[in-house]
C-alpha cells in the first residue's frame, strides 16, 4: 500500500490537474488562447479526473463504501448534469437522449460486470422483491404505487398538447447535382477546378500547399499570386457581395444579419462545413444558393440568394479562395 | 471406411459433379458462339449499323483508356412506366415486399455461406491437433454447426425461390433488364448451386465415413470443405456484381446498351470493395450466429457437462466473430472511400447528407458490438479462477469505451427544434460539433477496437501465473506498446483536424496499423509469455454467468441488425435509380423511407429471421436428444462409426 | 504482478534502463516508423478508376 508521503505527492499532483482547468479558463478569458471548444474539453476532462479523485477520497480515505444500487443512480444523475449543465451551449434533447442512452447501458454494464458486483448491485432488488420484513414490505408498496404513477405521468406528458415547433431533421450538407449550368457554361461538380488556385509560377496549386501562404498579409506592395486572388476574393467577401452581413467578420456565421434567419447561415470555421466539401460544392452553394436545393434539402430552409445572379463565375471561384485561406482549411479532394 | 460398393457410388458421384461443371461452362460456349455469329453478321453487312444500334461502336459508361469503347450488344435499358412496366398489390410497398423477402434471403444466404467458413476452420484445427481428444472436441464441433447449417440450407432455397418471384411479379421490367445482362453470370450462378449442393452432401454425409482422426481420409474430407466455401465464395461474388452494377454500372453506355465484355459489367468501380467487405461481414456474421446457438444451448442444457461444451463452444464461436468483426471497419471505410471517389453525390448523401442518420444507428449497433465483446470477456474471466486481480481493471476499460463511443456516436447533422437551433447558435455545436467528423470517428474505433484486444489479452492471463524469466521485461513492453499506440491514435485524430481532407483520409492507414499492431504484437507477446506458465486452476466451463449468454445473443442480434440497417443504406443510396444514373425508377416508392419507417422494416427483418432461426437450432436439438443411444452403441464397438 | 521474487533480483536502474529503451523503441515505430516513412509510398498509391 501507498505510504504517507507517496499519497501526499498523488494528491498534490491530482490537484494540479483539477488546478489546470481553472487556469486556462483565466488565460482564455484574457488572451483568447484557446476557444470555447477547447476550453470546454479541458473542463470536461477536469470534471471526469475530479470525480475519480472525489470517488477515491469517499472510499480509501474516508473509509465509506456506496452501496452498488446507489451508485448507479450517482453516476447517473452526474453524466446527466454534465450534458444537460455543464456542457454549453445546450445541446439538442436527441444527442442528450442518445449520450443518455449510451450511459445507461455503460453503468448497467458496469453493475454487472462481476458476480459480485451483479449480487451486490441485484441483493437489495432481489431482497425488496422477496424477504417478508417491514421494509420490504413497505419498499414494495412504494415501488409498487410509483411505478404506475410514473407511467401515468409519461402518459399525460405525451398526450399533452405541445405548442413547440416541430423537430426538422435538416440536411446540412444535400448531395450536389453531378454539373450545373452557371452563366451559361457547364461545370462538372467532380472534377472543376478553382481556376484562382494557383502558386507563383502560375500553375493550378495542389490542395495544402497553400498553407505557405496562411497569415500572409497581402495587402503589402510585392504579394505572391495566390494572395492576390485571396484579397480580391476578400474585396468580393466584405463588399461587392456582402457576405459578411450574414457570415460574419471571422466566417463564423455570426454576421450582424445572422440571427434573422432561421436556419443561421453556415459557420465556415467550424471543421463539419467548408473543409469537409470540395471547392466545386461550395462553388455550386453560392452559385445557386437555397432556389437550387436538391430534394433531399427538405425543408429547402436557405435564405441563401442564389449568387450567379450577382455575381461574376470569377468572383465565385476567388472568394471560395478567399474562404479558405481565411480559416485556414483545405478544401476536400480526391487523390 | 468405405467398402467396395461405396467406392462405386463414389466413382457416380464424382461423374455426376464433374458432367454439372461441363454444364457450367455451356453458357460460356453459348456466349462466344453468340459474339462470332454477331461478328460473321458484321461482315456480311458493309454498311456501318447506325449509332447505338446493335453492332456499332458505343461509348464505355465508366472505363477509360482503351477500354473506352466496346461493340453495342443489347438493347438500351427500357423506360420504366407504371404501372405498365411494375407489378403490385394494390396500394402496398412493392418495394417493402422485396426488401423483406431480399433481406430474409440474405440473412439465411450469408449464414450457410459462413457457417462452412466456420466449420472448415474448426475441422482444421480438429485434424492438426496433436492431443486427439482435443481434437475430436473440435471435430465434434465443426460437425454439430454443419448439421445446423444443412437446415438452414433448404430454407435458404426456399427464400431465394420466393425472392425471384417477388421480382417477377412486382418488377418484371427491371429484372427483365438485369436478366439480359446478366444472363450467363446468372446461368452459371444457378447451375453451381447444384454443384454446391453435391458438394455440401458428399461434405456433410461423409462426415463420420471419412472420420479417421487425421489421416487421410479426413484431409480429402477437408479438401472438400475447401472446394465447398471456394463455390460459396463464388456464388456470393456472382450476387455481389449485380447490386455492384445497381450501384456503379459499367460495361453499358450513356444509355444502358451492353457493350459485349461480361468483365467490364462485373468489374464494376465497387465491386471489389463490396465483394471484400461481405466475405468478412459474413465470416463475423457466422461467429455471431455460431455464439447464439451455442448460448441458446447453454442456457437450455441442464447438466453441467452440456453446458461446459456449450460454454467452449460460445467462446469459440465468438472469438472467430471478433477476429473477423475486428477488421471489418476497415474494410468499411475502404469502401467508403470507393464511394466518394466514384461519385461524390453518393458519398455526400450517405455521409452527411439524406442518410447520416442511418449511419449514426450502424454507429450504435457497432459500438454496441465492442462493449458486448468486452462485456462478455468480462463475464467470461468470471469463470476463471485468478482472474480477480484483473477486476479492478475492469471499470476503466469500460470508461475508456463509452468515451470512445459518445465520440463515436455523436452525429454530424443534428435533429433539433428551430429553438434549440438558436440557443445552440448554429447548426454546429462548438464542443460536440468536433466529434461529428471523420477524424474523431477513426480514433473512436479504433481505440475500441485496442481496447478490446488488451481485454483480451487480461483474458489470455486470467488463470495463469506467468513464469517466463522475462516476465517483468514483457509487461513493461506491452503496457509500452498499448500505451504508444493510444497516444499515436489520438495524436492522428487530433491532427487530422488541421491538414487537407486527400491527407485525413491517409491517416487512417498508421491509426489503422497502430491498432494491428497491438492486436498481433500485443497478442504474439502476451502468448509467449504464457509459454510454460503455472495454471492457478484450470478454466470453470460452463461456469459462466447467464448475463454472459446474453451478451452473447446481443452480440448476435446487434449483427443482424447491423446488417439489415447497413444493407438498407446500401440499396437506398441509389434513390431514385434501379441501376444508378441508367435506370430510372419510376413507381411510385421510389422516394427514401422515414427512418422511423426503415427502422421498423429492419427490426422486422431481425425478428424473423431469429424466428425462423430458433426454429432451426430447436430442430437441430430435436436431432440432438437421439444421441445418447448412439454413444453408447459406439461405445460397445459394435457398429461401425460409418453409421449413416 | 508476478514473480515478485525475480522482480526484486533486478536492479532499478537496469529497470528504468529497459523501460526507457522500450519506450524510445515503441515512440520510434508509432511516431517515425507509421506515421512518417510508411505514409510517404501509401500517399502516392495510384487509383484505378481515374
Amino acid at each position: 500500500m501507498f505510504n504517507i508521503r507517496k499519497k501526499t505527492m498523488l494528491t498534490q499532483v491530482l490537484f494540479l490537474l483539477l488546478a489546470l482547468p481553472v487556469v486556462s479558463w483565466a488565460g482564455g478569458g484574457a488572451t483568447g488562447f484557446i476557444d470555447a471548444g477547447t476550453f470546454a474539453l479541458v473542463i470536461e476532462v477536469g470534471l471526469v479526473l475530479g470525480a475519480i479523485f472525489l470517488g477515491w477520497i469517499v472510499k480509501h480515505k474516508m473509509g465509506i463504501t456506496i452501496p452498488k444500487l446507489l451508485q448507479a443512480p450517482i453516476l447517473y444523475i452526474l453524466a446527466y448534469i454534465n450534458f444537460r449543465v455543464i456542457l454549453q451551449p445546450p445541446i439538442p434533447f436527441s444527442l442528450l437522449a442518445m449520450y443518455m442512452g449510451v450511459c445507461t447501458l455503460v453503468i448497467l454494464c458496469y453493475c454487472t460486470i462481476t458476480t459480485e458486483s451483479w449480487e451486490a448491485f441485484s441483493g437489495p432488488i432481489a431482497s425488496m422483491l422477496r424477504d417478508d420484513h417491514t421494509k420490504a414490505k413497505m419498499s414494495r408498496y412504494a415501488t409498487f404505487l410509483i411505478l404506475p404513477g410514473l407511467i401515468a405521468a409519461q402518459t399525460y406528458n405525451t398526450m399533452l398538447p405541445k405548442f413547440g415547433e416541430p423537430i426538422e431533421l435538416r440536411t446540412v450538407h444535400p448531395a450536389p447535382p453531378a454539373s450545373i449550368n452557371v452563366h451559361k457554361k457547364l461545370v462538372t461538380l467532380q472534377t472543376a477546378e478553382n481556376p484562382f488556385r494557383v502558386g507563383d509560377d502560375g500553375e493550378y496549386l495542389k490542395v495544402g500547399d497553400e498553407s505557405k501562404y496562411f497569415g500572409g498579409n497581402s495587402w503589402t506592395g510585392d504579394v505572391p499570386r495566390f494572395l492576390q486572388e485571396v484579397r480580391e476574393g476578400g474585396v468580393v467577401f466584405f463588399g461587392t457581395a456582402g457576405c459578411f452581413f450574414c457570415h460574419g467578420d471571422n466566417l463564423d456565421g455570426r454576421g450582424p444579419f445572422s440571427f434573422a434567419f432561421n436556419p443561421i447561415p453556415a459557420n465556415f470555421a467550424d471543421p463539419g462545413t467548408i473543409a469537409q466539401l470540395q471547392e466545386t460544392f461550395v462553388f455550386w452553394r453560392v452559385a445557386k444558393g437555397g432556389p437550387d436545393l436538391s430534394r433531399e434539402a427538405f425543408p429547402w430552409a436557405s435564405a441563401m440568394p442564389p449568387w450567379e445572379k450577382h455575381l461574376t463565375t470569377n468572383e465565385i471561384w476567388k472568394v471560395i479562395v478567399f474562404e479558405y485561406w481565411h480559416t485556414g482549411f483545405f478544401p476536400r479532394t480526391w487523390g | 471406411m468405405f467398402s467396395v460398393n461405396n467406392k462405386k457410388k463414389k466413382i457416380g458421384a464424382l461423374i455426376l459433379l464433374s458432367m454439372i461443371g461441363m454444364l457450367l461452362l455451356l453458357p460460356f460456349a453459348q456466349m462466344d458462339v453468340s459474339a462470332q455469329g454477331k461478328e460473321e453478321a458484321a461482315a456480311e453487312e458493309s454498311a456501318e449499323p447506325a449509332e447505338g444500334e446493335i453492332g456499332s461502336k458505343g461509348k464505355d459508361k465508366q472505363y477509360g483508356g482503351v477500354n473506352e469503347f466496346g461493340i453495342v450488344s443489347g438493347p438500351p435499358a427500357p423506360e420504366m412506366v407504371y404501372p405498365d412496366s411494375y407489378g403490385s398489390y394494390g396500394d402496398y410497398q412493392s418495394r417493402t415486399l422485396l426488401w423483406v423477402s431480399n433481406q430474409q434471403h440474405l440473412y439465411f444466404g450469408s449464414f450457410v455461406l459462413a457457417v462452412p467458413m466456420f466449420v472448415f476452420v474448426m475441422e482444421l484445427i480438429g485434424a492438426t491437433q496433436k492431443d486427439r481428444k482435443v481434437g475430436k472436441k473440435f471435430d465434434d464441433l465443426a460437425h454439430e454447426m454443419m448439421k445446423i447449417s444443412l437446415t438452414a440450407y433448404s430454407v435458404t432455397a426456399i427464400l431465394g425461390g420466393i425472392l425471384i418471384f417477388t421480382f417477377l411479379a412486382l418488377y418484371p421490367g427491371f429484372f427483365g433488364y438485369l436478366a439480359s445482362i446478366f444472363k450467363p453470370v446468372m446461368h452459371i450462378y444457378a447451375l453451381l448451386f447444384i454443384l454446391e449442393s453435391g458438394v455440401l452432401y458428399v461434405y456433410y454425409y461423409g462426415w463420420d465415413a471419412m472420420n479417421d482422426g487425421n489421416g487421410n481420409w479426413k484431409w480429402t474430407h477437408l479438401g472438400i470443405s475447401c472446394i465447398l466455401n471456394a463455390i460459396g465464395i463464388v456464388l456470393m461474388v456472382m450476387a455481389n456484381t449485380w447490386i455492384g452494377f445497381m450501384m456503379s454500372p459499367a460495361g453499358v453506355d450513356e444509355s444502358g446498351r451492353f457493350l459485349g465484355d461480361i468483365w467490364k459489367v462485373i468489374h464494376t468501380p465497387l465491386m471489389v470493395p463490396i465483394v471484400i467487405h461481405r466475405i468478412l461481414g459474413n465470416a463475423a456474421f457466422g461467429g455471431g450466429v455460431v455464439g447464439a446457438y451455442a448460448a441458446f444451448r447453454f442456457l437450455s442444457s441442464k447438466t453441467l457437462e452440456e453446458k461446459a461444451h456449450y460454454d467452449w463452444m460460445s467462446y469459440i464461436a465468438m472469438f472467430m466473430g471478433i477476429l473477423n468483426l475486428i477488421p471489418l471497419p476497415f474494410a468499411g471505410y475502404w469502401l467508403m472511400r470507393e464511394i466518394y471517389a466514384y461519385r461524390q453525390q453518393m458519398g455526400i448523401t450517405l455521409m452527411g447528407g439524406l442518410l447520416a442518420w442511418v449511419f449514426i444507428m450502424q454507429a450504435t449497433m457497432i459500438a454496441t458490438l465492442f462493449i458486448t465483446v468486452n462485456y462478455y470477456l468480462f463475464q467470461a474471466m468470471g469463470r476463471m479462477p485468478g482472474a480477480e486481480r484483473y477486476y479492478p481493471a475492469f471499470k476503466f476499460l469500460l470508461a475508456i469505451l463509452v468515451i470512445s463511443t459518445i465520440s463515436w456516436l455523436t452525429p454530424h447533422t443534428l435533429v433539433m427544434t428551430p429553438a434549440e437551433l438558436k440557443a445552440m447558435g448554429g447548426q454546429q455545436h462548438p464542443v460536440v460539433g468536433n466529434y461529428g467528423v471523420m477524424s474523431a470517428k477513426n480514433t473512436a474505433i479504433n481505440t475500441m477496437i485496442t481496447t478490446t484486444v488488451l481485454t483480451f489479452c487480461l483474458y489470455q492471463r486470467a488463470n495463469r501465473i506467468i513464469t517466463v524469466p522475462w516476465a517483468w521485461k514483457g509487461n513493461c513492453f506491452l503496457i509500452l506498446l498499448f500505451a504508444m499506440a493510444w497516444v499515436n491514435i489520438l495524436f492522428l485524430g487530433i491532427y487530422g483536424y488541421f491538414i487537407p481532407a486527400n491527407v485525413r483520409i491517409g491517416l487512417s492507414v498508421p491509426q489503422v496499423v497502430s491498432t494491428l499492431t497491438t492486436l498481433f504484437v500485443g497478442v504474439a507477446v502476451n502468448t509467449k509469455m504464457l509459454k510454460g506458465s503455472k495454471e492457478v486452476a484450470p478454466i470453470r466451463w460452463g461456469q459462466m454467468s447467464v448475463r454472459g449468454a446474453y451478451a452473447l445473443f446481443l452480440l448476435a442480434v446487434a449483427f443482424t441488425w447491423t446488417m439489415a440497417v447497413m444493407g438498407y443504406l446500401r440499396s437506398s443510396v441509389r434513390l431514385h435509380w434501379h441501376v444508378n444514373e441508367i435506370m430510372r425508377d419510376n413507381s411510385p416508392w421510389a422516394f427514401t423511407n422515414p427512418l422511423g419507417y426503415a427502422g421498423n422494416i429492419n427490426s422486422m427483418n431481425v425478428l424473423l429471421f431469429w424466428t425462423m432461426l430458433l426454429f432451426v437450432f430447436w430442430l437441430s436439438s430435436l436431432a440432438a436428444k437421439k444421441a445418447p443411444s448412439k454413444v453408447t452403441a459406439d461405445a460397445g464397438e459394435a457398429v461401425p462409426a460409418a453409421s449413416h | 504482478m508476478s514473480e515478485k521474487g525475480q522482480d526484486e533480483q533486478i536492479g532499478m536502474g537496469a529497470k528504468i534502463g529497459f523501460f526507457i529503451m522500450a519506450a524510445v523503441g515503441c515512440a520510434f515505430y508509432y511516431l517515425i516508423f507509421l506515421n512518417w516513412v510508411l505514409m510517404v509510398p501509401i500517399q502516392n498509391l495510384p487509383y484505378p478508376y481515374k
